[in-house]
This record gives structure tokens, sequence and C-alpha cells, in this order.
């Protein structure tokens, strides 16, 4: 928009220091609350990792009889053949510690799980025979759909 | 002033203080669970007490109690609600909830101060009916854009029809994440024969609400703050001092809804669900309730009054409700008892704020013709004295 010298206001607003600085520290800040934004958001994204050790449809390969897993800073689980368990963790890449229980070495590897991907889920016995891929993308919500919840009642009529 | 009328201006001032002391002392003996009550009164003053403090700066401001800090809350739950849906766990979650919450809330508070603001000298009744009108545009948003306009992730929270958030709003992942970040529990303690059990003390959560009230402190001391008192004392005179009172208003608004849409983060993050489209209802009154209980009044309010009002409040909850059952023989008495006296309690404090600022009135008048009274006789006598010499 222009004035009735032919300048433009906000180019005139903009010659001012006071405004040039008030500005400044407005965007700023702005930028403040988006980057925290963006930092929690990324630091406490949170995953849940399916911990599987069951036996597959087509028994390629057996389930380990008794294992500890501990993923990121949470307690160690423990699992035996044939029992998956769900485990949240905060981050993209965790680290998975898991004990075999079996006098075996134990492994630690850090799991890469993708930024927008709810669940994971980590077949343990392939981890163990090193048969790949160990860890793949999980759907939960795939196939069912929560049941059906109606929207709220009406409040009372004045 | 003599003593007596100064233990009378005391109990005046402070009545709505004692009527709920004595209310909640006389059903302690029935309430069935003395020895609880310091755990379930410490998890619950920490839970609302920012959501209290949020309605001091327009109280400073001279608009009275701002009802309308639902709209705060309703900024805070639509921030909650984007960090559910994204699994933003923990106090990260809170952290992220905050950031979302923030320009919706200012965005709130801007609105309800220039509604405020056509509407002069009848601000708390505006804020009131502006949040229930608020509602139902939270209520179009939660219901119907989140997830056709507003994109949602999860299927967890989405109706099934394929837009629109669940009723019930499961806050697992976000569940205590501040209060038990550092938190300590102190021993039971044996009293004669009752056993107080022992408390969670959440340091961070009173750590945020102590920094709140210096912040406060700090606030009023400042040149936006001096503003604030000038124009809640007398517009026309800030005004002739060259203060911009409707943005000075304004201002306090947004503050306002600003605390309050972090105070309903801090309140819901303490429960475990959140009832997503009337989670908000009741929070302006509940706060209202609590500040007033405190010995607040619409024009005058301070940290003291929110901390007071807190407790007793929250005391009394702990208190009657579960006394009532017991005194009346019927288990449906209790939710009746904590609604009449929460919503008795606001209009007992206000027809006893109307009451006071009638009496002042009155005795201003008094003042006024004793003084003009004794005027006249000095100028009668002088010009009778005039008269002989």
């Amino acid at each position: 928009m222009s004035n009735g010298n032919g300048t433009s206001g906000l180019s005139t607003r903009l010659a001012d220091p006071v405004f040039r600085r008030r500005l400044a520290i407005r965007a700023a800040l702005v930028a403040l609350v988006a980057g925290i934004g963006a930092f929690s958001m990324v630091v406490g994204r949170g995953h849940t990792v399916v911990l599987d050790d069951m036996r597959p449809k087509d028994g390629s390969y057996e389930p380990v009889r008794m294992l500890s897993a501990k993923l990121g800073r949470g307690k160690a689980v423990e699992l035996s053949s044939g029992v998956r368990e769900l485990v949240t963790v905060t981050g993209q890449s965790p680290k998975l510690v898991v004990d075999w229980m079996d006098g075996s070495e134990p492994v630690s590897v850090e799991l890469s799980i993708p930024f927008k991907q709810d669940f994971v889920i980590v077949y343990l016995p392939k981890l163990k025979a090193g048969i790949e891929p160990w860890v793949e993308p999980f759907f939960p919500y795939a196939s069912a759909k929560p049941a059906e919840e109606a929207a709220p009642a009406a409040t009372e009529a004045p | 002033m003599n003593g007596l009328q100064k233990n009378s201006r005391f109990l005046r001032d402070n009545l709505v203080v004692f009527i709920f002391l004595a209310l909640s002392l006389a059903a302690l003996p029935f309430s069935g669970q003395a020895g609880a009550i310091p755990d379930n009164l410490m998890a619950r003053v920490t839970r609302n007490a920012f959501l209290v403090f949020a309605l001091i700066i327009p109280i400073y401001a001279g608009m009275g109690i701002n009802f309308s800090m639902t709209l705060g809350a309703m900024a805070g739950q639509i921030g909650l609600i984007f960090c559910v849906d994204w699994n933003v766990v923990g106090v990260w979650g809170l952290l992220f909830s905050a950031v979302i919450g923030t320009p919706i809330a200012i965005l709130f508070g801007l609105l309800a101060g220039s509604v405020l603001n056509r509407c002069k000298g009848r601000e708390m009744v505006t804020s009131l009916i502006l949040g229930f009108f608020m509602e139902g545009v939270y209520q179009l948003i939660v219901l119907y854009m989140f997830g056709s306009v507003l994109p949602l992730r999860s299927p967890n929270i989405e109706l099934s029809r394929g837009y629109g958030v669940r009723n019930i709003l499961n806050l697992a992942t976000v569940r205590g994440s501040l209060d038990d970040l550092v938190a300590i529990k102190t021993p039971a303690i044996s009293l004669g024969g009752l056993v107080l059990s022992p408390v969670k003390i959440p340091l961070v959560t009173i750590a945020i609400i102590v920094a709140l009230a210096f912040f406060i402190v700090w606030f009023k001391k400042t040149k936006l703050g001096q503003d604030m008192r000038a124009v809640g004392n007398d517009m026309a005179v800030a005004k002739a001092a060259g203060i911009n009172v409707d943005r000075t208003r304004i201002i306090s608004i947004v503050i306002s809804t600003v605390l309050a849409c972090y105070g309903q983060i801090i309140f819901l993050q303490s429960i475990n669900n959140m009832m997503t489209t009337d989670a908000q209802s009741q929070t302006g009154f509940m706060a209202a309730a609590a500040i007033l209980v405190g010995g607040a009044t619409a024009s005058h309010a301070s940290i003291k009054n929110v901390l007071i009002g807190v407790t007793l409040l929250h005391f009394m909850f702990e208190t009657v409700p579960n006394a009532a059952p017991r005194v009346f023989g019927q288990a449906d008495v209790a939710e009746y008892f904590r609604s009449f006296l929460s919503f008795g309690v606001i209009a007992l404090s206000l027809v006893l704020h109307a009451y006071r600022e009638k009496k002042k009135e009155e005795e201003a008048r008094r003042a006024n013709r004793i003084a003009a009274g004794e005027t006249a006789a000095a100028n009668a006598a002088a010009a009778a004295e005039g008269g002989r010499a």
C-alpha cells in the first residue's frame, strides 16, 4: 500500500530502528518456540517396538527358548518362545541389547526407526540366526479399525 | 477504628474463607479417610494451582474474573491432541503440547481481549458467555476439522467415521510425566490413632508453580504491570496519563489465556485421560471458585489468595463429598455437594463483593456528608465571628 508521498507504509516503518529491533526480537522468539517444538517432537517421538519370539507360519526358523532384551533406557524384559512383548522407546535410534541366556555372547545393535513409523517388529530368532531382515515396519491397525464411537450427545438446551 | 470494628471488618473481608474452613472442618470427622487427605490434597493442589494463577493478571487489570480462560484450556487440549496423535511421550510431549498450544492461546486471547474491550464494565458475564460460544467452535474443530482439514495420523484416536477425535483421549504417554520427573515420598506418619498415608511431593510441578508466583510478583513491578494497575484503578485516569488502555487490557487477557493453556496441560498430565469435548468446561468455574474461596474479590487478588483458595477448596472437596453420603445415607449426594458448594461459593463471594462495594460507597458518602457539614458549620461560625467583630 502506498501513502501520499509515494513510499510504502511498511518501508517507512522498516526505516524506524525501534520497529526493526522489535520485529527482529519477535521473529527470533517465534523461531525459538518453533525450534523447541521441533526438537521436542524429534527427541520425544515415541515408537512401539514389538519384540517377537514366535514360531513363523512357514517354520523357516526356530524361536529362542529364553532370552532377555533391553531396549533404550527401559527395563530388561524376559521372553520365552512363542511370546511377543511391546516396548515403547523414544527417539529414532534406540540400542537393543539381547542376552540369549544360553551362554552365547549377548548381541548389542542400534535400531534405526523411521521418524513416521509408529510400530516396528524385531524378530529376535532371525537376529540370532543372522537372517535379514530381522526388523520390519509393523501395522497393527491395518486390518482392524477401532469400534465405532458415537459423537457426544448434545448438551441441554438453554 | 476501635478493636471491635477492626475484628468485624477482618471477619467481613474473610467471610468466605471462614465459611469454607468451618464447613470442611465440620465434615472432616465424617469423611472416613482423614489419613489419605494430605496425599490427595497435595496431588490436587499441585494439579490446579497453575490454572488458578492464570486469573490474577486480569483481576489486576480491572477486568474481574476471566471466565474466558477456558479458551486457553481449549488451546492446551488441542496441543495435547496433537501430542497424542504424534505419540510424543513424556515431558517432551508436554513441551510439544505447550508449543502447539501457545500460538492458539495467543490468538484466542487476542479475540477475547478485543471482545471484552467492547463491553467495558461487564467483562465477567461477557467472558462467561464467550467461553460458552467458543466451546462450540472448539467442538467444531475437534469433532469435524480433525481428520478432515487437520490431518490425524493415529487411527487410535480418530472416530471410525474417518474424522473427529474420540470422546475420551488416553493420555497414558504423558501421564504424570511432570509430577513424576522428580518426586519424593514422605514416610507414613502416625498421629495418635490416625495414620497419615505417605505424601508424594512432585518437586518439578511445585518448582514451576513457585516460578510462576515469582513471575507474577516481578511482572507487577514492570512498566506493563504498573500500567495494568493504573488501568485497573481508573481507566479514564490511565488514559489521561497516556496509557493505551485497550492494548493493556488485551495483553492481560492474552497472558491469562496462555497461562491457562499451560495450566490445563499440567492439570491433564496429572489425570490419565481427557474428555475431548468438555474437559475445559469446568476449568473456569473451578479456578474462579478457588481464588474466591481464598479471599480474592473481582477487583483484588494476590498470590496468597490463590494458595489459600486452592488448598481450602480441595480440602473441602476431599471432606464434604465423602462426608455427605455418610451423613445423609445416600451415595449420590456426594456429587451434588461438590457442585453445590463450588458454584455456591462463586455466588456467595460475588454477592459479598457487591455488598462490600455498596457499603464502601455508603461510607464514603457519609464521610463526605460529615465533612461537608463540618465545613458548613465552620463557615457559619466564621461568619458569626466576623459579624460580631
